[in-house]
């Protein structure tokens, strides 16, 4: 159905929600189809990076790379992304970049405040040019 | 993969229809259901007091067919049709919420500028909507 899915990769309880994605994304995927995983660190203000170590910063990194390196888990079909900065522009632009034709993203179930500020998941939706799964 | 799919289309676009019902028919599990919604828009009443009484009434028959025409009768007994009247995004999403579904599959435009301001039924869909939603374009 699809060629080339890139999944939006959440780290927190051992990707346990990025595992999901990427056995879902299997199913939908083409043969000869390619999966790609994409992890963006938030950026932190340019004060609060300026007052703490800046190996803090490069473990996190090497942190997060270990993490999606492990989901990726060494399969063929399967690639994968950590880039920095603003998460909703750093997943539609690697989306542009490796020619995505599925975005996967995965979402708490909205409540009240979602009325008012809208979510990554929301911010994609609206901007992406191409389709998007969002995962709940 | 699911087991209830909320289609949501618009009668104006047909083929782009079709082509969200075909991907929902592959995503769809054994002993699924797929729910075909179409919403009819309310129109102004300063502008319902212009028009034949019957228009409303015969849009909703013409829209019936419509939806009942784009079922291949080989999947009649998995899809179900519901034709609703009100606000898009609401009664997309009160379909989800009334029927239990586990996904809504809705088509959208690529988006451009004046999305930056606007939105569309698309993204309200995904922002209140308590299941998976796949918007395709």
């Amino acid at each position: 159905m699809y060629k080339s899915v890139l999944i939006a990769a959440a780290l927190f309880s051992e990707g346990a929600t990025t595992k999901a994605a990427i056995a879902r994304a299997r199913k939908m995927l083409d043969p000869g189809g390619k999966i790609t995983l994409v992890h963006v660190i938030d950026e932190v203000p340019g004060y609060v990076a300026a007052s703490i170590p800046k190996e803090h910063l490069t473990a996190r990194r090497r942190d997060v790379e270990e993490q999606m390196s492990a989901l990726a888990s060494g399969a063929a079909d399967i690639e994968f992304i950590v880039r920095e900065g603003q998460p909703s522009a750093g997943i539609l632009g690697t989306a542009q970049e490796i020619g995505a034709d599925l975005i996967m993203i995965a979402s708490h179930k909205p409540g009240f405040g979602d009325f008012f500020i809208g979510s990554t998941a929301s911010r994609i939706v609206r901007h992406a040019q191409v389709s998007v799964l969002v995962s709940r | 993969m699911y087991a209830r799919i909320i289609v949501a289309v618009d009668l104006e676009h047909p083929a782009q229809a079709r082509a969200l019902l075909a991907r929902a028919t592959g995503l769809l599990d054994g002993g699924g259901e797929i729910r075909l919604v179409h919403v009819l828009e309310n129109v102004p009443g300063y502008i319902a007091a212009e028009l034949p009484d019957d228009l409303a009434e015969r849009r909703r028959a013409e829209a019936a067919v419509e939806l009942r025409a784009m079922i291949d009768p080989a999947l009649e007994l998995r899809i179900v049709h519901d034709l609703r009247r009100g606000a898009p995004a609401k009664q997309i999403l009160r379909a989800a919420e009334d029927s239990n579904a586990d996904l809504v599959m809705i088509a959208s435009h690529k988006p451009g500028l004046g999305d930056y301001f606007i939105g569309s039924t698309a993204s309200r869909v995904i922002r209140h909507a308590q299941c998976s939603v796949l918007v395709e374009r």
